[in-house]
């Protein structure tokens, strides 16, 4: 639905000229902020519809972390979209089949992990470059290397830097899920932050837990959901796929804490009960 | 009685259970009651939605700077804050400093928000063609060669800064009288 909005968006602003899909991203709310409390203008390109979804990005990081990624956002789904025709093409695919699974094989695993623990710090990078940078020079430096503008502008194509990280970010897509969203997109980085606030998490049940590591395989962010007890890390997006995946199905649910109910006593957590299986007991 | 698992011993530290106990993962200090998915999926799309009507409702809902009177020809800047309405209404706003000239103004836009600019020194300073047409959007004359905004932008200041006689002196001498 909102890809449909946006993509209506930029197609009345090439034919008609209407408003540009940039106004319609939340992150440049953020860039702006700065810029339009101390001197009350907009940084160039930014416009109030930002600032709006700005502050519906936090509200809603606020009560459901990082949903507005998982549900919401465009770019999110243009990478999911990238990345389940590669695997449906894979899978039908015989010769693609056959690498993929080599690949698989031989690919060192903790070298990826390290690797991908690495570039999971490149979000608060390009956060500190986009929101620093915005308010010191008074324009969005973030710019001229944003996929998003790429893909918003890709009518009026042009080869630039932006237009380059738009072509990485669709060809790692291709192997691996929302590869912007992992190492560099500052507006998950911003979510981040602020949903530690949020009561809503999913939470695993060890007790109907089977082990079976699918939750874990499922999520698009690469979370280990199956050694979690609540979901708390600051990657999840919310998308349910952990849920959806699991075939025990009340081991993970969505579950909110509100204020008024109050925290266990310290020793609840160790009341006896039942485990099923040894895999579920992985970590503690 | 030793947290051991199975028979093969683990590594690292010993953790002691009260008897009879089994290890289990441990579980969140919260209490926490069952979200339905169904008010889950509609929480994520309702507060969004409501945030931004609330946003419509006090006025600060607006996709581009430009009025209706900008497509035509004329041009207006909203001010920020400005609701819908007074965007709806049109109210013809040129620009009120340098900084606020954008692209999709005209050429009359700036020389109406800018007397002391005439239109000779502008296209020339634009490397406009002297019998460009004033509804003529400063973008698009950026787009076919002429300087970009920035540059514009920078001259306007200097150029209104600057007193009146000394404009006139600093002209250049195809359009001196």
């Amino acid at each position: 639905m909102v890809v449909a909005f946006v993509a209506w968006q930029v197609t009345g602003h090439v034919l008609n000229g209407a408003a540009s899909g940039e106004a319609l991203c939340p992150f440049g709310g953020f860039e702006t902020l700065w810029t339009y409390v101390t001197t009350g203008r907009m940084v160039q390109h930014t416009q109030p519809a930002s600032l709006v979804l700005a502050v519906a990005v936090i509200v809603l990081a606020l009560t459901s972390r990082g949903a507005f990624c998982g549900w919401l956002c465009p770019f999110g789904a243009f990478q999911e979209w990238l990345h389940t025709t590669a695997q449906a093409v894979a899978d039908r695919v015989p010769p693609l089949r056959r690498a993929r699974r080599a690949i698989t094989v031989r690919s060192n695993g903790r070298a990826w992990r390290v690797t991908d623990r690495v570039l999971r710090m490149g979000r608060w990078v390009v956060l500190a470059w986009a929101i620093v940078g915005a308010a010191l020079t008074g324009v969005m430096v973030i710019r001229v290397a944003d996929p998003w503008y790429a893909l918003l502008s890709i009518a009026e194509f042009e080869l630039s830097l932006a237009f380059t990280v738009l072509v990485v970010t669709a060809v790692l897509a291709l192997f691996i899920e929302r590869p912007f969203c992992r190492y560099a997109c500052p507006l998950g980085a911003v979510q981040a932050i602020v949903g530690k606030a949020s009561p809503i998490a999913i939470e695993r049940d060890a007790a109907t837990c089977t082990g079976c590591d699918l939750c874990t395989r499922a999520c698009p962010m690469a979370i280990p959901v199956h050694t979690r007890t609540r979901v708390t890390d600051s990657a999840c997006i919310g998308c349910l796929e952990c849920v959806a995946a699991c075939p025990s199905a009340p081991a993970l649910t969505v579950r909110v804490a509100l204020p008024l109910l109050q925290p266990r006593p310290a020793g609840a957590a160790a009341e006896p009960r039942p485990v099923p299986s040894p895999r579920s007991e992985g970590r503690l | 009685m030793t947290l051991t698992g199975h028979d093969a011993p683990v590594p690292g530290p010993v953790l002691r259970l009260p008897r009879n106990r089994r290890p289990v993962p441990t579980s969140t200090r919260l209490r926490t009651r069952r979200l339905p998915v169904l008010a889950y999926i509609a929480t994520i799309l309702l507060l969004p939605a409501l945030v931004v009507v609330a946003g419509m409702a006090l006025g600060q809902w607006q996709l581009t700077g430009r009025g209706h009177t900008g497509a035509e020809g004329s041009g207006s800047a909203s001010v920020n804050g400005a609701g819908p309405a007074a965007v709806d209404a049109a109210a013809p706003q040129a620009p009120t400093a340098p900084e606020d000239v954008k692209g999709w103004m005209t050429v009359q836009d700036v020389l109406t928000a800018f007397p002391s600019v005439t239109s000779a020194d502008l296209l020339a300073e634009l490397n406009a063609p002297p019998d460009t047409p004033a509804p003529t959007q400063l973008k698009t004359i950026a787009e076919q060669g002429g300087v970009d905004l920035p540059t514009l932008r920078t001259w306007l200041t200097a150029r209104v800064s600057k007193p009146q006689g000394a404009a006139a002196v600093t002209a250049p001498p195809a359009h001196a009288p």
